[in-house]
């Protein structure tokens, strides 16, 4: 089996996350388990991926304002996992070729955009959380 | 003559790890471990201490009768400290020694030191489970790591320099 690019196992993590989404509320509710945020638990300051569990949750069950409420986040790693799918089946009909490592240039560009995402998601957090 | 001279005789420093030339290139050692292997050998090395984490619960605990409370005999100590043992056991001698975890040797991957390619030792297992807590701190961000990291490591593998192979 040939090696998955990074988006193709951000990915992979997503469809994980959307099938943990599903099975998630019924374990919570029989174990009593819970997913808490380690910093928000130490220091009471929420982390940029807080509300992420209960987005997911909320939007495997269709309720995508609920879900956009908690972390808007979750939009994008769906659609990343929805637009990885299609390439990975691409891939594996042999319409698209092989993927090929990126130029350090887009790599720092995209690191760039990652850091902006999680900066934005920080500052709806501290504002939903402790405002 | 341009320096340094282009000698094809030159020695060549040894790359205990050279790096894979992309995503299509053929294997070359080291071939890092995925993120879904480690969870893998993660989630099976957990399985090892259920049972007696289960026998805990179920043999150790019970409800009092005038008052409805939980309570715990003797069982519930004895079998939470099998567990551990169990857990030091595997994750940091077997793991330290050889390389692998029961989990890691069921799913194929080893856990090795980058400079040497060699198993870390009891110790540093045991120190690099407990920087886990770094992964964990920074919202799971670090367990997430081995997914777009170039050498595939965690947090916990950063600070104590070890990466898993296949």
């Amino acid at each position: 089996m040939r090696e998955f690019s990074v988006p193709e196992r951000l990915g992979g993590f997503g469809a994980l996350v959307a099938v943990a989404a599903v099975a998630w509320p019924a374990v919570s509710a029989r174990t009593g388990a819970a997913l808490p945020c380690p910093l928000r638990t130490l220091t009471g300051v929420p982390c940029p991926a807080c509300g992420l569990t209960t987005a997911a949750v909320a939007f495997v069950r269709g309720e995508f304002g609920a879900a956009f409420h908690a972390n808007p986040l979750i939009f994008g790693l769906a659609g990343l996992t929805v637009a990885s799918g299609v390439l990975v089946a691409l891939r594996a009909g042999g319409v698209l070729g092989g993927p090929r490592p990126w130029s350090p240039e887009r790599r720092r560009r995209v690191g760039w955009l990652a850091a902006v995402l999680a900066t934005a998601s920080w500052l709806f957090q501290l504002h939903r959380l402790t405002v | 003559m341009t320096y340094p001279p282009n000698n094809p005789y030159a020695q060549v420093p040894p790359q205990a790890y050279p790096t894979p030339q992309g995503y299509g290139a053929p294997a070359v050692a080291p071939s890092y471990a995925g993120w879904w292997q480690r969870v893998g050998a993660y989630l099976i090395d957990g399985l090892c201490v259920l049972p007696f984490s289960l026998l805990g619960i179920f043999l150790g605990q019970g409800t009092d009768e005038v008052t409805g409370a939980t309570t715990m005999n003797a069982l519930y100590p004895i079998f939470t400290l099998i567990g551990v043992a169990v857990f030091a056991y595997n994750r940091w001698f077997v793991a330290g020694k050889t390389g692998q975890s029961w989990g890691r040797k069921a799913i194929g991957i080893k856990l090795v030191a980058v400079s040497t390619g060699m198993p870390i030792g009891a110790g540093k297992a045991f120190v690099r489970d407990l920087a886990h807590f770094f992964d964990g701190i920074s919202c799971y961000i670090g367990y997430l790591f081995p997914i777009w990291d170039a050498k595939k490591q965690t947090f916990a593998d950063k600070m104590l320099s070890t990466v898993v192979v296949r």
